[in-house]
């Protein structure tokens, strides 16, 4: 299919490719939202304290402050150091502002009111700015001031203790899931405004709360009975919540299997030689299929743990039952599907040398994103962003002597 | 209507829970979304608890936001509706496979026949172009395929899945923003595209960003798995009466810990003195930090860690979250009225814009519900849509 989108003049592609992104967030879920919009083809400036993003730290690393964590976020922005505690470093974001489409913030409202960064101020500057805070609560609550990370607000929307309705053990989901999925949330809340700005002229505060967004997320399903007055039943999903539902184990791996429909039940039961079970009363259809789930998940289970992997998904695969193995982490990276559709590559990053790079998830027609830069190091852009605003020379230079301004070693 | 999205029109044909949820979204931001059902409905109608059939709280939840139209796609005067909505909506969603939609006579070169402009979105499971195409897609497998109970059989000791739908919803909130950078494009530049968003790429890339760890690097610096949020002694630790969720990160934190537990030596103890020494010894601190927490109330630790500026928090149950004290001050649940299912709770939109706040104003329709006055605006008239309703290809379900 045609590719209609020419690149812009520095060489960026995609459908954001005109959209620049002053990107004052670190750790995990600000980054990854601005990440998500930078492989779209976004321009993002990553202002930085002079001691850097602290996740430059976090995970293996070849040199300090370019740690796997920092360099899987941060692909395809430019690194900006700054001081902003200094009036100095203030009035630089203040011009910035001048120039750019959208402030994106991971910090609460008073500490950037503090940096002189208050939406009036912003607003007054630039009329147009797209100014979304991402962080904790909202603002007019009790846990307003309260600091805000991926475990406790796993905790507080209940994502340890469902864990613990079925294992009996609270624990948390192995994966920073409230700040990646609150990280999807301000980008799409960004492009909204954006959308919104493009027909209105006008610019305007986002606020993009972690807890209230995942406790949506979370309670969409388990919201359950109690979703009516007076409730019909308990809050939880049942589906969910029954100790059987997991990947079954095979003689040698383990393979989730999700037979939806009467047909497919009945081909799972004709693989598993007990056709019997067809027009057991118990599992006939949908709703006696429900309020029995936990012993046909027991009777699946036990069945799957007769064969091998391979040879049940081969079966599967003939009978078109809905079923998949289920990778560990090294098979993750050997998967054939991800391997042939080029989901998993590499890149040369100048200074860490071969890192590995994961491309784009979506697919566009029109406007496919450029090709991907690595994660800056720190500061590395910190002069030519200021050129680009219009600081001359000796401006920088003294930028630089004071402190306020800091290139990369 | 109002929100950010105002204006902007979607057809929705998606069912379940991963597009509708995305459609949902894009419904509550303020656009008007025309939810395009078969005659059976969308089975997610069926999940859970429900006071009428075809109405279960799901549904309510997922369904809000839009408006119901009933229409036969297999029938040539339903699709032949459907290319006529076409022609004024700014958004397509399906999430059937692309060879689907083509069998319907419905793929991105017939509907962009018709407009141009339109944004043309598919999620659906795999890439099309790598040996999975073909394959069917549930939360489930993707998790499966993804990892995710392999992660937590490392911390927990089997492979379970995740007790929500992660992947439906997070690649829900992937095709939200895919659809709005195609929407934000068109403003500019005029021209509509098709987009593809699959399930098992978008997961994979959440999942890795945590997890590729040493493996980033060639030569590997190391294993893969995120070292801290894989320590079987990282979990919510229980109290006297409870559980808590304790999160020191920086020093200061930790050495406000090591006091809280009395146990300051611990804050000249060279395996905690750095960041890169304490993630190094992740399972000892965490585990000392879980010891400490077994000697006092949950309510002392809150007390006692928010006085000295440690991150901390309760732990929720569904329950307990129902009734949290910030949701309550803030207004997050409130129970409103279903025309047809009576009070139910109702969760608000959890972002906050100031120049177009969005707010929810149409209910999780009846099948049907809006299929007169969908098809009306679309310049059908009287005999065509009563045609339409004999026939079957839709049905009206605005007096039932």
């Amino acid at each position: 299919m045609e590719n209609t989108d020419p690149a812009s003049s520095d060489g960026r592609r995609g459908p954001l490719a005109s959209v620049r992104i002053l990107d004052l967030s670190n750790m995990g879920m600000g980054p990854y939202a601005t990440s998500l919009m930078a492989e779209l083809g976004a321009e993002v400036v990553k202002i930085e304290p002079p001691e850097g993003d602290p996740i430059r730290g976090v995970g293996p690393m070849h040199h300090p402050g370019m740690a796997s964590t920092f360099l899987l976020a941060n692909r395809n922005k430019r690194s900006l150091v700054l001081d902003l505690k200094r009036p100095e470093g203030q009035a630089v974001v203040h011009k910035l502002i001048e120039s750019f489409d959208v402030l994106f913030f991971n910090m609460r409202p008073p500490a950037m009111a503090r940096l002189g960064l208050d939406y009036e101020r912003v607003a007054k500057i630039n009329p147009r700015m797209i100014y979304c805070g991402a962080y904790g609560f909202r603002q007019d609550g009790p846990y307003a001031e309260k600091p805000a990370y991926d475990d406790m607000i796993q905790g507080l929307t209940a994502l340890p203790y469902l864990e613990g309705r079925l294992t009996g053990t609270p624990r948390y989901i192995p994966l920073a899931i409230a700040d990646q999925t609150v990280g999807v949330f301000a980008a799409y809340a960004v492009l909204a405004a954006l959308v919104s700005r493009a027909s209105t002229g006008r610019g305007q505060a986002v606020e993009v709360p972690m807890f209230e967004t995942m406790a949506q997320f979370v309670l969409l399903c388990h919201m359950c009975g109690q979703m009516f007055d007076p409730p019909l039943g308990p809050t939880g999903f049942v589906r969910h919540l029954t100790p059987h539902r997991r990947p079954f184990p095979t003689t040698d791996g383990h393979i989730s299997l999700v037979p939806y429909n009467d047909a497919q039940w009945f081909r799972l039961f004709d693989v598993m030689g007990k056709p019997e079970l067809k027009s057991d009363p118990r599992f006939c259809n949908i709703t006696d299929r429900t309020n029995n789930i936990g012993e046909l998940y027991r009777i699946v289970a036990e069945s799957l743990a007769t064969r091998a992997t391979a040879e049940w998904m081969a079966d599967f695969e003939r009978a078109d039952i809905p079923a998949m193995p289920m990778h560990t982490l090294d098979s993750l990276l050997a998967d054939p599907h991800l391997n042939a559709t080029g989901f998993l590559g590499w890149e040369t990053h100048p200074t860490e040398g071969r890192v590995r790079a994961l491309a784009p998830s979506s697919r566009w027609m029109g406007t496919p994103p450029a090709p991907q830069c690595p994660a800056p190091r720190l500061g590395e852009h910190s002069v030519e962003v200021l050129r680009e605003a219009g600081f001359p020379e000796d401006a920088i230079a003294s930028l630089g002597a004071s402190g306020v301004l800091r290139t990369a070693g | 209507m109002s929100g950010p999205l105002e204006g902007v029109r979607v057809l929705d044909l998606t069912n379940a829970l991963m597009g509708p949820y995305a459609a949902r979204i894009i419904g509550d931001l303020g656009a008007d979304v025309i939810k395009v059902e078969s005659r059976e409905g969308d089975f997610v109608r069926g999940t859970g608890p429900a006071r009428h059939a075809g109405m279960s709280n799901i549904y309510l939840n997922v369904g809000r936001s839009k408006r119901s139209l009933m229409l036969d796609l297999k029938h040539p005067k339903g699709r032949a509706a459907l290319l006529r909505l076409a022609k004024n909506a700014d958004v397509l969603l399906y999430n059937i496979r692309p060879q689907a939609m083509r069998r319907l006579g419905l793929s991105y070169d017939d509907v962009r026949a018709v407009n141009p402009r339109i944004i043309y979105c598919g999620a659906y499971g795999y890439g099309q172009d790598g040996p999975y195409a073909a394959k069917p897609a549930f939360d489930d497998l993707i998790q499966g395929a993804v990892a995710m109970p392999y992660l937590v059989q490392r911390v927990g000791g089997e492979p379970r899945f995740a007790t929500t739908a992660v992947c439906d919803r997070s690649v829900g909130l992937h095709i939200v923003y895919s659809v709005l950078a195609a929407l934000f494009y068109r403003e500019r530049k005029g021209v509509g595209q098709a987009v593809d968003v699959p399930m098992f790429e978008t997961m994979a890339d959440m999942v890795l960003s945590d997890h590729l760890y040493g493996k980033t690097f060639d030569p590997p610096e190391g294993e893969m798995g995120y070292v801290r949020m894989l320590s079987r002694e990282r979990r919510p630790f229980p109290t006297r009466d409870g559980h808590v969720c304790v999160m020191p990160y920086t020093e200061k934190h930790w050495f406000a810990v090591f006091d809280a537990i009395g146990r300051p030596e611990l804050k000249s103890d060279p395996r905690f003195a750095t960041i890169a020494a304490r993630t190094t010894h992740t399972e000892e601190i965490y585990r000392i930090l879980g010891e400490g927490m077994a000697a006092r109330t949950t309510e002392e630790w809150v007390a006692v860690l928010d006085a000295a500026d440690v991150p901390v928090m309760r732990l929720n149950t569904l329950e307990t979250l129902l009734a949290d004290p910030h949701l309550a001050a803030t207004g997050f649940f409130r129970f409103v009225e279903h025309p047809s299912e009576g009070r139910i709770r109702s969760m608000a939109i959890a972002q906050r814009f100031s120049a177009s706040p969005p707010e929810v104003t149409r209910h999780a329709p009846r099948l049907g519900e809006h299929s007169v006055e969908v098809l009306r605006e679309a310049g059908l008239d009287e005999v065509d849509i009563n045609e339409l309703v004999n026939l079957g290809v839709t049905c009206d379900a605005r007096t039932t």
